[in-house]
């Protein structure tokens, strides 16, 4: 019978021993999120009407005359984020020639004191609009200075992100004193692309039947439009417990990409469980300090909780930072909470709850260990003025005779 | 709480930088694209060509020389061009006689025709760059009647004298040389 409780402590000791090790085998579900940034993207063009009012593309004409009315089209297309446009008129190498001499520009274009016009409207992805329709070469024009030789018209067009940038028309710059570079992405983008159509419900569910964490959808920057300097852009994912049992849930993070994006990007993450809000981190997108597991809360059985992200883009990335593409990996995973009920400091980033339970039923196989290793002593008598009895009377490796 | 607290100013501080007024230093993104075009003036130029040798000396009454004259467009616009035909001494005109070729595509205006066009050869046709009008005059004859005092000069010249204008968008040599004169 001793034999037997011996046997049982210590199967039971190695048992709880291999359960407190097995606490870290929780169901996970991963998200992997892919986000981009947005660009501006411009394209000018000239256009011209032949004499039966076609319009087609722009040919030199070879010789102007005084008096002449020459048909010329500047055209600006979008070709990337919604932005506003401006150009400047520069004729060289002549004084009789001026802008006063252009034809057809629409009202939407505004003329300010820093020489450049502005157009009023936003010029979306895919729109276009003229500059003007054509230039009068003044009957005047001097034969002596001009005569056989050429003066120059100059068009430049700048374009700047709508989002987050309001203009002040009524100021003698409009833009201030923002610079204008060269978009370093002038082909093969397709920036429509992560233009956002129906909104997708983000969740992660706990399902108790299969003991299954499942998140869907896999990526949840699904929503995100591509980012622009100066966005903020907030998401929610629902924490469903599908199961009969009280579960907490944790989060961490796996940084999956090196890129100089993900330390620019800010993240902020908050958890609602049990009606109360906590946040959990604030601090870059590639998530270095929430590479461990960080419990978000308990969700009582059948009940939901909240997941709330935010990305903020810092307004000072410029076109170093256009069109790059990066991702980050979210790991959910969850346990159930056995009875009784132990409330653990939830965002505690020190022993989790599961790795104290793990510890207290490794402490209690321990505790089994020593009892049996007891029990083992007192049946062989070692320790005990019975045993030296007992040893006394047994001749050396032989058995017990007394 | 003092995460919540943190929270709230970085929404705070979110919020401030999604409202930013033109001219802080913020980058943005941007873009540039530039058109530059070179507008070449036309030149209109005209020069006047001649067939002749000239005479050691003025000729017996009733001899007739070869003098043909036309103009040329040697630039690069089409023209319209005039001529007039004049002489150093108005006295010799009397006894010389120049023969202005029929069918050759210029027209005479006289001063009583037209006051502001009168005076003038004009080549009816616009003449394209490179190309050439018709003979303005072919000969000049002396006349069997003149007086012989009147040819007590040893020499005289006649003097061609031809403008040119751009053809432009103008319909006829009159409607041009009228907007060209007008100004």
């Amino acid at each position: 019978m001793r034999r037997n409780l011996t046997a049982g402590f210590a199967a039971a000791s190695v048992l709880l021993c291999v359960s407190g090790t097995a606490v870290y085998a929780m169901p996970e579900a991963a998200v992997t999120n892919i986000f981009q940034t947005g660009t501006v993207d411009i394209r000018l063009e000239e256009y011209m009407l032949t004499e039966d009012g076609t319009e087609k593309e722009w040919e030199d004409i070879p010789d102007i005359l005084p008096g002449a009315e020459i048909s010329k089209i500047p055209r600006i297309t979008g070709e990337g984020a919604d932005c506003y446009v401006r150009v400047k008129l520069t004729f060289e190498d002549t004084g009789a020639v001026t802008e006063d001499d252009l034809y057809g520009m629409e009202e939407c274009w505004i003329r300010a004191q820093d020489g450049y016009y502005y157009l009023r409207d936003i010029l979306k992805n895919g729109e276009s609009v003229d500059v003007f329709k054509g230039i009068f070469i003044p009957e005047d024009l001097p034969q002596d200075e001009l005569e056989g030789k050429s003066f120059r018209l100059r068009i430049d067009a700048d374009a700047i992100q709508a989002a987050n940038f309001t203009p002040d028309f009524e100021s003698e710059a409009p833009w201030g004193q923002t610079e204008i570079k060269e978009s370093r992405n002038e082909n093969g983008h397709d920036i429509t692309v992560f233009q956002t159509q129906e909104r997708t419900s983000l969740q992660v569910e706990y399902q108790g039947d299969a003991e299954a964490l499942t998140a869907d959808p896999d990526n949840f920057f699904k929503n995100l439009p591509y980012l622009m300097p100066g966005d903020s852009y907030s998401d929610n994912a629902a924490l469903i417990n599908s199961s009969g049992k009280e579960i907490r849930i944790y989060f961490r993070n796996v940084i999956v990409e090196e890129d100089d994006i993900l330390e620019k990007i800010l993240l902020t993450i908050a958890a609602e469980t049990g009606g109360e809000e906590l946040v959990i981190y604030s601090g870059p997108l590639k998530g270095e300090a929430i590479t461990d597991n960080i419990c978000l809360g308990t969700i009582p059985a059948g009940e939901n909780g909240n997941f709330r992200f935010t990305l903020d883009v810092p307004a000072e990335l410029d076109n170093d930072y256009s069109l790059l593409s990066s991702c980050v990996r979210w790991i959910f995973s969850t346990e159930e909470i056995p009875e009784p009920v132990q409330t653990v400091k939830t965002g505690d980033d020190g022993l989790s709850g599961a790795a104290l339970a793990g510890l207290v039923m490794m402490l209690g196989g321990a505790v089994m260990g020593v009892a049996a290793l007891l029990q083992y002593l007192s049946r062989e008598g070692i320790g005990t003025e019975a045993a030296g009895r007992r040893a006394k009377n047994r001749p050396y490796g032989g058995k017990e005779t007394g | 709480m003092r995460k919540q607290n943190g929270f709230a100013a970085l929404l705070t501080a979110v919020a401030v930088m999604s409202a930013v007024p033109a001219g802080m230093l913020f980058a943005y993104l941007t873009d540039r694209d530039t058109e530059e075009n070179a507008v070449p003036v036309g030149v209109n130029t005209s020069v006047i060509e001649e067939n002749f040798t000239n005479p050691d000396s003025v000729p017996d009454t009733g001899g007739t020389y070869e003098k043909e004259v036309w103009v040329e467009n040697t630039e690069s616009v089409p023209c319209y061009i005039r001529a007039a035909v004049l002489f150093s001494d108005g006295d010799v005109s009397k006894g010389v006689d120049v023969l202005y070729p029929e069918d050759t595509g210029w027209r005479y205006i006289s001063p009583e025709e037209d006051a502001k066009l009168g005076g003038y050869y004009y080549y009816e046709n616009a003449v394209a760059p490179g190309e050439e009008t018709g003979l303005l005059m072919e000969k000049v004859s002396f006349s069997a009647e003149a007086d012989a005092s009147l040819m007590a000069e040893e020499n005289f010249d006649i003097y061609i004298y031809e403008e040119s204008v751009q053809q432009g968008s103008y319909g006829s040599y009159a409607e041009a040389w009228s907007s060209f004169l007008r100004e």
